[in-house]
């Protein structure tokens, strides 16, 4: 009785429980959270008792800049949850976030993203998570089905559709028609993997370690996908591993677009075998339209060029990459009934 | 129609009108720019992977020989950005959220997300509230009447003509569910309606002549003579073996006390009597000096009757 009531109280959400960031979208109010999925744990000296110190942007500043007794984990990584307890509790707090009803504990129906490669077990785990962090029901839906509808695509129409979402910790390539998804596949591949191999690159090349806040700078301001005419530097502060003390040194675009090719590589082997994977009828319809880019790694610069030319197929990056998985499920969550195909079973 | 039907539908134009999320005239910048790199149209198809055939129609607005509306704004975006020309200058930019919310709010409206859901949640506490609501008035209901309707119901008490005085009927009501009797002196008035005449309020009131100028007892004068000289009975107990006896009268005074083997107890009130008498085969009652058989009472071992 009670719970029905509090499910009276509580608004279904649609979630984007993303590696890098997790983003909300309340029925009826639209995306009203974003926020970094970063959750920041205090251990107290004594008792050995552990706390939430902080969620979201705050804890994701502590990144990398913690004392013993606090430790900044993304309980998210490669799409799947990592760390079962913090993403529940980070949930928790963003639940509790969007409902402004102090009087009941929320209880909301959800609809969550799960990377189309996502095991079972990791199905089970987000589900679970999700309920553990007060859900009376949860709904899964396949994250490009969600890129999909939110970039705008006619997924139900019978017509191929060709999306790729390049997340923090997969990129999802899905071609869609009718409503499901004919062929998809997801590579463990996304922005971090981007972060990981500047890392790797300025220790191999320069012999200095710098941490992820700064790889990720380095990425937003000068990651490039395809060689460009003009050329940029960027002045980068590290440790140099041989003194052990902090150094300065400069950085140009083309190397970053040397240490970005294996991650890259990647992404494009598993476009070019979703196209061979394609069904005749619905190649032509992508050869005709192209592919959506959806996703934080869509902003990465001429990256829908290298798509282009390594595919030979028109690429558009979506409007608002960033927000077309949540406002994809959001969608889903507005017309559920209509749109019921594009849930999916554990 | 799905949702991206909708918006597909919302967002294109009539065939051959140029359509609202594009600026007037988009297609002649796109040209002039290209013209001014000295670029073909093949050129540019081939740069941007389109066809030939997709360049002539952005140039000419033709959107009817174009793929959906996201497609066709990519397009123009990819195009705009090769012959440098700021994208924002032909493409009326849309807000994501409120185009979602614009296209699929409103007609959810008549829809209802999962309809048999809502109702659901809508009914069920409201049938809970009310379910709680009956309940608690037939709980106020009945413990308003509760003794009424216990009682109500035995069937006509047998009515016992005390042997010692044939003049004198005296009835006596065994109460079907005495432990849940209220101590409530309306009820005798509906104990009696099985007993007709003989047990209405009539007879009381006959006995009373006959019973009256032998009874007042002078063991309790003081403080019930006054107000109940005329109404007053005794009842005197004496029991073969130590018996707990509970006797509350017409007024809802309470006795109950446990009697010794061999002395004798006596109780003065206004009838009806209602009793509990323990041991009860060995327990002798007089009623007015008239004996009274509990035999017929006795349950286990305790006796429970009325007395009028």
């Amino acid at each position: 009785m009670f719970g029905l009531l509090r499910g009276y109280f509580s608004t279904d959400l649609a979630i984007d429980l993303g590696t890098a960031n997790t983003l909300i979208y309340v029925r009826g109010r639209g995306i009203v959270l974003n926020e970094p999925s970063v959750v920041a744990i205090r251990q107290e000296g004594l008792t050995g008792k552990k706390t939430i110190q902080a969620v979201g942007l705050e804890a994701k500043q502590m990144l990398g800049r913690t004392p013993g007794n606090i430790q900044a984990i993304r309980p998210m990584k490669d799409g799947v949850i990592a760390d079962f307890n913090v993403t529940e509790q980070m949930l928790k707090f963003f639940i509790k976030k969007v409902h402004d009803s102090r009087m009941f504990h929320p209880s909301p129906r959800i609809i969550i993203c799960v990377p189309s490669g996502a095991t079972q077990v990791e199905r089970r785990a987000i589900r679970e998570s999700a309920i553990g962090a007060g859900a009376r029901q949860v709904y899964l839906i396949e994250e490009p089905m969600a890129a999909a509808i939110g970039a705008g695509m006619p997924v139900a129409e019978a017509t191929g559709s060709m999306v790729v979402d390049i997340g923090g910790g997969t990129t999802e390539v899905g071609v869609i028609s009718l409503g499901g998804l004919v062929y998809s596949a997801s590579v463990r591949v996304g922005g971090d993997k981007f972060d990981e191999a500047i890392t790797n690159y300025i220790r191999r090349n320069y012999g200095m370690l710098i941490g992820e806040a700064t790889a990720e700078n380095i990425k937003k301001q000068m990651g490039s996908a395809f060689p460009g005419s003009e050329v940029r530097e960027m002045e980068v502060k590290g440790r140099n591993m041989a003194e052990g003390i902090p150094r300065s040194f400069t950085i140009t675009s083309n190397e970053i677009l040397e240490a970005l090719t294996d991650p890259l590589n990647t992404i494009v082997s598993a476009v070019k075998s979703a196209l061979e994977q394609t069904p005749p009828e619905l190649g032509a319809d992508i050869a005709d339209k192209g592919m959506v880019l959806t996703g934080g790694g869509a902003l990465l610069r001429d990256i829908d060029r290298l798509l282009m030319e390594e595919t030979g197929l028109p690429v558009i990056v979506a409007e608002d990459p960033l927000s077309c998985v949540v406002s994809g499920s959001g969608r889903a969550l507005e017309e559920m009934d209509r749109l019921a195909t594009v849930f999916t079973n554990d | 129609m799905s949702a991206p039907e909708k918006s597909a539908s919302r967002l294109s134009p009539p065939e051959g009108a140029v359509s609202p999320v594009f600026h007037p005239g988009f297609g002649e910048k796109l040209r002039l720019a290209r013209e001014a790199l000295g670029l073909t149209p093949a050129e540019v198809a081939a740069k941007l992977k389109l066809g030939a055939r997709q360049i002539e129609a952005l140039e000419a607005e033709d959107l009817a020989h174009l793929p959906g509306d996201v497609f066709t704004r990519g397009f123009v975006r990819n195009y705009a950005r090769l012959v440098r020309i700021d994208p924002e200058q032909l493409i009326v930019p849309v807000d994501i959220n409120a185009a979602v919310a614009e296209t699929i709010t409103a007609p959810s409206e008549g829809v209802i997300f999962s309809s048999p859901g809502l109702r659901r949640w809508v009914l069920l506490p409201m049938l809970a509230l009310g379910f709680f609501v009956v309940l608690v008035a037939v709980l106020y209901y009945w413990l308003r009447q509760g003794e009424n309707a216990l009682l109500g119901a035995p069937v006509a008490p047998p009515t016992v003509l005390v042997p010692a005085a044939p003049p004198a009927p005296i009835p006596v009501a065994p109460p079907a569910l005495p432990p849940a009797a209220a101590p409530e002196p309306a009820m005798p008035a509906e104990v009696g309606p099985g007993a007709t005449p003989a047990s209405t309020p009539v007879p009381p009131s006959a006995p009373a002549p006959a019973a009256q100028p032998a009874p007042p007892v002078p063991t309790q004068p003081a403080s019930q003579a006054a107000p109940a000289a005329g109404k007053n009975h005794t009842l005197r107990f004496v029991p073969g073996l130590d018996a707990w006896i509970q006797v509350v009268d017409g007024q809802g005074k309470r006795y109950s006390k446990l009697v010794r083997a061999g002395s004798a107890e006596t109780f003065d009130g206004e009838a009806p009597f209602r009793l509990v008498v323990g041991e009860a085969a060995q327990v002798k009652l007089s009623y007015d000096g008239h004996h009274i058989d509990l035999t017929p009472f006795i349950g286990q071992k305790v006796a429970r009757l009325t007395l009028e």
